[in-house]
């Protein structure tokens, strides 16, 4: 019975003379791992606003809410962190890879409310030019024209924005919400939705 | 009537994995009947599977319990795989492995878990702190390899979500030496001590008849002498490749239960590490699924307590119509009614909790006397009692 203690005994000194195997938590910061999965964070810059994330979150904690005001309409991407399951799918996911992604942010503790657990940006659409309706927002074109390059020239709307965006087309004053606007021959040089444009060609 | 007196355990305490409510009817020390009351925990997540497509109930299933994390994911994607062919067919070799390596670590961490909680069941704190300290590099790998301690978002139909890296593999490796001397210390400690060893002996007896009439699964009945193991008979991931074995026991007692469990470790570090020497080298980790055909599959995993089930009806699009789930533990609570009843109050804590269902940390105990004479105590008396026992234990063998 004493023999098998001794080696307990070692275990139990090496124990008494080692540091405190916790760590000092909230005064000594904690460094996670790099691959950790953290708190998920929007670049506004890199994000295009596709809504893509908000399709495959698990925990629905990305909103999308498209707000129409006028002439312009805004779309707003909110993702939830209390909602929100640090699970990546949105990460793996996303349209250009970098728009959303994990931190290594693992502290939630706050004094506010947990409502105000959240990050919001906007994006600008591009509108309709005849109907007025919101197609897609301004920076998901740009990406697509800078993804297919040439072959943006084969469709009147995606060439018309490239044009206007480097300044070599004039921008067109909108009437929005028109719907009484003629589709005629001449409309099928318009930025269109994708109804708009096959009542255009179908009229022409 | 006959039973004098009913001792309420449950229903639950955000502790408990899974909340159960057990009335034991007693007769002075006496356990004479149990009743075992379940669906406290009733969370939809089957009607919930639902309303998730194929590649987003992995992040459900693996919230059903946060210790057997990977096996609910893995039992689901052998589902799904099942409707598209088999899991060897479709999955890439890398991932395959992979898949072993993930689900033994899990193995380690739930077993060094619950054998921590019932060495602080039985008075030996020290074996709960121990135990613990040796379980945090596990989860520290779990980190670095998948991204978190629990809940590992590594499964997908098809495959894997993150590889294990080149520099992982050394890292790894180094954790489970250090665990090795870990393992012989609590296999010398758990085995050798006289006091340990008459406190679990003929505790909670479950015989071989009785496991396979309960229909106990995993850990519990291979404790008994069932040779059962999902990963032998059914074998999945790289499994069949490596050369391990299916360790049993005979009696059925506690001390058999923790003994399979601790034996089990080597067996799974072994796997581990034969996995990682394996695996094939700049591989692709997931195969693309497009599309789910309609049709029937099931999953079996061999959970940390024992076979986890999964059945899948898909009708084409891209949710399943029907998601069946059988977690091990439905199956072992069950037996408690069998392995409790003859003991005494004091063995009935540890007697619950030797199937792993994690109910001891219940608050509210409530012991019943008669009718009108109600007496509510904390659920940490009944930890006491057990561990009194354990005490008086002590006194008379280092008397005798
Ligand atoms: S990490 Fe997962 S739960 Fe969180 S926002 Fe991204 S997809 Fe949704
Ligand atoms: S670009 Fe990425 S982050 Fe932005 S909306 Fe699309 S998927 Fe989400």
């Amino acid at each position: 019975m004493r023999r098998p203690k001794l080696r307990e005994l070692k275990e139990a000194v090496r124990a008494l003379f080692s540091p405190a195997y916790t760590n000092d938590f909230p005064r000594k910061p904690h460094k996670p791992f790099e691959r950790f999965r953290g708190r998920p964070y929007f670049h506004e810059e890199d994000c295009t606003g596709c809504g893509a994330c908000a399709q495959v979150c698990p925990a629905k904690a990305i909103e999308v809410n498209d707000e129409i005001k006028g002439a312009s309409a805004k779309r707003k991407l909110t993702v939830h962190w209390d909602t929100c399951i640090f699970c990546g799918q949105c990460e793996a996911n996303c349209l250009t890879s970098k728009g959303i992604t994990l931190s290594q942010e693992f502290d939630f503790a706050t004094t506010e409310k947990r409502e105000d657990l959240k990050q919001t940006i906007e994006k600008e659409f591009v509108m309709c030019e005849c109907c007025g309706e919101p197609i897609v927002p301004q920076d998901q074109y740009a990406w697509v024209v800078k993804k297919i390059g040439l072959f943006s020239f084969t469709n009147a709307s995606l060439l018309l924005f490239y044009l206007r965006s480097v300044g070599l087309a004039l921008k067109e004053k909108m009437t929005p919400g028109d719907k009484s606007a003629v589709i005629n021959r001449s409309t099928r040089l318009k930025i269109l939705c994708p109804r708009c444009r096959r009542e255009a060609v179908l009229k022409s | 009537m006959s039973h004098k007196i009913i001792v309420p355990i449950g229903p639950y305490h955000p502790l408990q994995e899974e909340p159960e409510y057990f009335q034991l009817y007693v007769d002075g020390e006496k356990v004479v009947d149990l009743d075992i009351i379940i669906g406290y925990n009733h969370r939809g997540i089957e009607k919930l599977s639902e309303s998730k497509h194929f590649d987003q109930i992995p992040y459900l299933v693996e919230r059903i319990c946060g210790i057997c994390s990977s096996s609910h994911p893995y039992a689901y994607c052998l589902a799904v795989e099942n409707i598209l062919g088999t899991e060897a067919m479709l999955v890439p070799e890398r991932a395959l492995y992979i898949r072993t390596i993930i689900d033994e670590l899990q193995r380690i961490h739930s077993h060094l878990l619950w054998l921590g909680l019932a060495g602080h069941f039985i008075g030996y704190n020290t074996v709960w702190m121990w135990a613990w300290k040796y379980r945090e590099p596990v989860l520290d790998c779990f980190e670095m390899v998948t991204g978190n301690r629990n809940n590992y978002a590594m499964f997908k139909v098809g495959g894997v979500r993150r590889d294990i890296k080149d520099e992982d593999i050394p890292i790894l490796k180094k954790m489970l030496d250090d665990l090795i001397p870990a393992a012989d210390l609590f296999r010398g400690a758990i085995m050798d001590d006289p006091v340990i060893k008459s406190r679990l002996k003929d505790v909670g007896l479950l015989t071989r008849q009785q496991a396979i009439d309960w229909c106990v699964v995993g850990p519990t009945a291979r404790a008994s002498g069932v040779n059962i193991d999902i990963r032998r008979d059914e074998p999945y991931g790289a499994i069949d490749r490596l050369d391990w074995k299916v360790i049993l026991e005979k009696e059925g007692d506690i001390f058999c239960k923790t003994v399979v469990r601790i034996l089990e470790l080597y067996e799974s570090i072994s796997i581990i590490r034969q996995s990682l020497d394996k695996l094939p080298k700049n591989a692709p980790i997931d195969a693309e699924v497009k599309d789910i055909p309609g049709g029937e599959g099931i999953g079996r995993v061999e959970a940390p307590r024992g076979e986890c089930f999964h059945y899948i009806k898909s009708d084409g699009t891209n949710r399943p119509i029907r998601h069946k789930i059988r977690s091990p533990s439905f199956m072992n609570v069950a037996s408690d009614k069998v392995s409790a009843v003859g003991g005494t109050i004091s063995d009935a804590t540890l007697t619950l909790a030797a199937v792993d269902p994690c109910y001891c940390c219940t608050e509210r105990v409530a012991v019943i006397n008669k009718v009108d004479n109600r007496k509510v105590m904390n659920g940490w008396d009944l930890i006491k009692l057990c561990q009194e026992k354990t005490l008086k234990l002590k006194a008379t063998l280092s008397e005798s």
